[in-house]
């Protein structure tokens, strides 16, 4: 919690101009210049709290897809859900002039059919963990393979759209941030409300009929939200994957046995991530900007590698 | 020696071979340019006037001749890849083959506007270019050798942990690329764009050249491997008991798949959906006849890619549609109609 | 006192220009192009094919009409040109030029943009002498302009075109002397961070020799032209605040002008944001840069204020 706090002020702090810490303190009482201020309240401030919300947002989806599923593998980026959310928006670019307000919609079309396709294709019945990965991978080339060929006939617009789907919080302001905000808060919001459910889920489906609980139903609800919550944030951000992946990994790693710590703190680890990833973005390629994508990709790959080499019990084939 | 269900696959074969000769003469004789069957046949036979022998020999040939290859590469590709890991989805974008060619192939384009040393960059650029095809296939290969490796558990090759390891690899190595292209690749974007779709644009007689040894080489190999996969088939004690290496045919199978599938990313840029369909249907077709599977993966593997590029290239003159997107398009509709009808 | 230097600087072109201009002696036209290979012509062209907007830019002004085209895919053929161009077959995008197409037009000549047909040179100078550009300072429209000329065989009217863009240029810039540094962006871009061009892209090259100060600065590899400008954030735009701000057209929304920072941006605040027409991306050809110079004439350089087209 305490690293979240610190790594907010570096974020405050950090961009084309360092600011310094009492720099920051005039900016806050209203007493510095105008160049200060807007920099700090203006882009910093709704940056970094997108880029904690927005990573909160998709550590809470990955790990409500692992647990509901309970598929230590599955997350937003793994499921194609994240693919064909860019896929929607992109063609929704290109074919035609949106307003802000469908971005999220189509973004949330396009994931929950790609969501909805990677299940179907995995077998409803089993859900087994190996097949709904590589569901979700066949789904997420062919959302890509789409969205490749959108971007040839949007001409002069590629380099636009290409920029876009690196992933980026760059030039996300307070507007952006209310936009998103309902779509992320709700779920979120409805989610802490359904913790029971979410634990029973985790075990045997059997033992949680026997508890009462329907089964399919409940399943189908958690992974509507957690739908609701990747694609959402990829409509404005463009896809950033990995966070959904490895964020539920660190908060599983870290609890031991309180289950019920789970989603908060794969919120926190997510939210941490992302914001971690997003100074990166802004200092390392000095004056401009990584796109944060690229970041997290690059962090939470390896992680990844190393995490599969060391689970000891591997399910089998 | 008496095959159960001889006579139908033999009719099945046929009737594949048949539809590769159709296509590949459709995508002579059709194109952005309307000719006459007379006209197609002299241009073939070198009696025509400048702009038909070109559009005939240089054109359209090559470019037909290039996408059965690369058909046959990819679905070839697909098929080892997925009796390997035992699991229906896997293709070449699986090992992160793809992705790591299309890394390269972005980086080549980039180091190329980097390095100007002269006030004329063409030389720089164009020297990316003619080894663009060796350079992707590198990284195609270094890629899955790395997954391979990744993949090992206990010294063994376990398919399932190969084939996480390599989703994750695609995964990074493609938002690897779409950073590097977002980022630098501004003046390029639309080329790189055009490659990382798939497609036969621009292929010529060189580029056949270049692909068909590989081509020769992977159908050696897959004949080799086509006992041992039978044997493969079977659980791994079994096999271990009929005295195979299985290690080492796996590997084998391993470097033919990512031979096959680099070498066409290489040429032709990432192609998906071949490897992945192809197989199924050839499973449907051949039953668990794997000499059959195999040569109907090549039959309908070449079909494919050939017809998916002729209608790209003739349904909106004169823009074209990518290789890559027409048979995903076509593809996937199909793939759910095979997967709802799987028990 | 104006007369002379005119005629001086017209030797000087001719001068200057010469190593890249062709000998025309008795076996024809030879041109070296900005790939450094030299291309033969028998005869003037007189069925040229455009790969990129100058070459129908600079066919058209020195009369004799491409017979192909290419486009900017979904957005078609440049709106300035179309009129002239109905008719004209179309190759496609200029990246992925239809070669069956361009084959079946029979043309005798390709004017085309360099660095998007590197990849199929070849198979283009199968078809037809390729004539490969750069076109992207001002120094490689003049040179292009001149090479176009020599190929179609009108080299007298290509010198001229370059000339009386040269005057006028020179006229432009004394009449804005005097008048203090106004600093000037281009940028382009619907997303959430625009795109700024350096110093030598041809728009800003002009804006610089008319006696702006283009904020988006020398470009770090000055011989190769490319990168064509960078990303930039608004928190370093803010920093540099140009006077007036000048956008190239995009079919989308420009998210950069709802970010919070942009209404504090001077130029916004003082009306100073204009949107220029889609032939300032591709400017090189002569009938183009005349009419870039319209627009800055008609933005920037009248002293009464005239509506300017704010972008929402």
């Amino acid at each position: 919690m305490l690293l979240l706090m610190l790594l907010f002020f570096v974020g405050l702090m950090a961009g084309s101009r360092w600011v310094s810490p009492t720099l920051l303190l005039t900016a806050m009482d209203g007493s510095s210049d105008l160049l200060t201020r807007i920099t700090v309240l203006e882009l910093r401030l709704p940056r970094n709290l997108l880029g904690i919300l927005g990573g909160a947002a998709l550590g809470v989806a990955g790990a409500v897809m692992q647990g509901v599923t309970r598929n230590p593998l599955a997350s937003p980026g793994l499921t194609g859900v994240i693919a064909s959310a860019a896929l929607a928006v992109v063609s929704l670019h290109t074919l035609s002039t949106p307003g802000a307000l469908w971005l999220p919609l189509m973004a949330l079309a396009g994931g929950l059919l790609g969501g909805a396709l990677t299940f179907a294709i995995a077998g409803r019945r089993q859900l087994q963990p190996e097949r709904v990965v590589l569901a979700g991978i066949a789904v997420t080339s062919l959302a890509t393979a789409l969205t490749t060929g959108l971007l040839l006939v949007s001409g002069a617009e590629a380099a636009e759209l290409y920029y876009w789907l690196a992933g980026s919080l760059m030039g996300r302001g307070w507007l952006q941030l209310q936009m998103v905000l309902p779509w992320l808060l709700l779920p979120l919001g409805t989610l802490f409300v359904m913790q029971r459910p979410f634990r029973l889920l985790q075990l045997d489906d059997d033992l949680a009929l026997a508890m009462g609980l329907a089964v399919g139903r409940w399943r189908l609800i958690f992974l509507l939200l957690a739908l609701l919550l990747a694609a959402a944030l990829v409509a404005f951000t463009g896809p950033i994957v990995f966070i959904g992946l490895v964020a539920p990994h660190i908060a599983r790693r870290m609890i031991g046995n309180q289950i019920q710590h789970w989603l908060p703190l794969s919120a926190l680890f997510g939210g941490l991530l992302l914001l971690a990833a997003d100074i990166l973005a802004r200092q390392l390629a000095f004056p401009q900007e990584l796109p944060v994508g690229m970041l997290t990709a690059l962090i939470g790959a390896p992680w990844l590698v190393y995490l599969l080499n060391s689970r000891t019990s591997p399910r089998s084939a | 020696m008496q095959i159960p269900g001889a006579g139908p696959v033999a009719r099945l074969l046929l009737a594949g071979g048949l539809s590769l000769v159709v296509v590949i003469v459709a995508g002579v004789q059709l194109g952005a340019v309307d000719l006459t069957w007379s006209q197609v046949w002299a241009g073939l036979t070198g009696n025509s006037s400048q702009h038909v022998q070109r559009v005939v020999f240089e054109l359209r040939l090559p470019r037909t001749l290039a996408g059965a290859l690369i058909g046959i590469h990819f679905a070839l590709s697909g098929w080892l890849l997925q009796l390997l890991s035992r699991n229906p989805l896997a293709e070449a974008g699986i090992l992160g083959i793809s992705a790591g060619a299309s890394l390269v192939a972005v980086a080549a384009f980039i180091i190329g506007d980097w390095i100007v040393s002269s006030a004329n960059p063409y030389n720089n650029a164009s020297f990316a270019l003619q080894y663009l095809p060796l350079f992707a296939m590198a990284g195609g290969l270094v890629t899955a050798l790395s997954v391979y490796f990744l993949g090992m558990r206990h010294g063994h090759l376990s398919p399932v942990k190969m084939t996480l390891t390599g989703a994750v690899i695609a995964g990074m190595l493609h938002a690897l690329t779409t950073g590097a292209l977002a980022f630098w690749g501004h003046a390029h974007t639309e080329l790189v764009a055009q490659w990382l779709a798939g497609s036969l644009y621009g292929a010529e007689w060189q580029h056949l050249r270049a692909l068909l040894p590989w081509t020769l080489i992977g159908l050696a190999g897959v004949g080799l491997l086509v006992r041992p996969l039978e044997v493969m088939q079977l659980d791994d004690q079994h096999a271990r008991t009929l005295g195979l290496g299985l290690n080492r045919w796996r590997a084998f199978a391993l470097l033919i798949a990512t031979l096959l599938a680099a070498s066409a990313v290489g040429v032709v840029g990432p192609v998906g959906f071949i490897g992945l369909l192809i197989p199924h249907i050839s499973r449907r077709l051949a039953g668990a006849n794997l000499p059959a599977q195999l040569v109907l993966c090549v039959l309908l593997g070449a079909v494919l890619a050939v017809l998916a590029d002729l209608l790209g290239r003739t349904l909106f003159t004169p823009y074209e549609v990518p290789v890559g997107v027409v048979s995903a398009v076509l593809g996937v509709p199909f793939f759910l109609y095979l997967l709802s009808r799987q028990p | 006192m104006a007369c002379l230097r005119n005629r001086i600087a017209k030797i000087l072109i001719i001068v200057l220009l010469s190593p890249a201009s062709g000998l025309a002696d008795d076996s024809g036209i030879r041109l070296t192009d900005d790939r450094g290979k030299t291309l033969r012509l028998s005869e003037p062209a007189t069925r040229p094919a455009a790969i990129s907007t100058f070459g129908a830019d600079v066919a058209l002004a020195l009369s004799t009409p491409p017979v192909a085209v290419t486009d900017y895919g979904i957005q078609g053929i440049p709106d300035y040109l179309a009129s002239e161009l109905t008719g004209v077959h179309g190759l496609g995008p200029r990246h992925q030029p239809n070669l069956e197409v361009l084959s079946s037009v029979r043309p005798d000549l390709v004017i085309a943009i360099g660095r998007y047909t590197e990849k199929d040179g070849d198979q283009i100078e199968a078809i037809a002498p390729l004539l490969a550009l750069d076109l992207i300072t001002v120094q490689d429209s003049l040179r292009a302009v001149e090479l176009a000329g020599q190929a179609l065989g009108a080299p007298a009217k290509a010198t001229e075109l370059n000339a009386r863009f040269l005057d006028r240029l020179q006229a432009l810039a004394k009449g804005n002397k005097g008048k203090g540094t106004e600093t000037v962006a281009l940028l382009t871009s619907g997303s959430e961070t625009p795109f700024v061009y350096y110093d030598h892209f041809l728009p800003t090259a002009l804006l610089e020799r008319l006696g702006f100060d283009n904020v988006g600065g020398k470009p770090p590899n000055p011989d190769s032209g490319i990168p064509l400008g960078y990303r930039i954030s608004l928190e370093a735009l803010l920093e540099l605040n140009p006077d007036t701000i000048l956008l190239l057209p995009t079919r989308r929304q420009r998210a950069f002008t709802m970010n919070p920072i942009w209404p504090y941006l001077k130029a916004v605040r003082n009306n100073g944001v204009y949107e220029v027409p889609q032939y300032w991306k591709e400017g090189a050809g002569p009938i183009a840069r005349e009419r870039i110079l319209d627009d800055i004439q008609r933005l920037l350089l009248t002293s009464a204020p005239t509506e300017p087209t704010n972008d929402e």
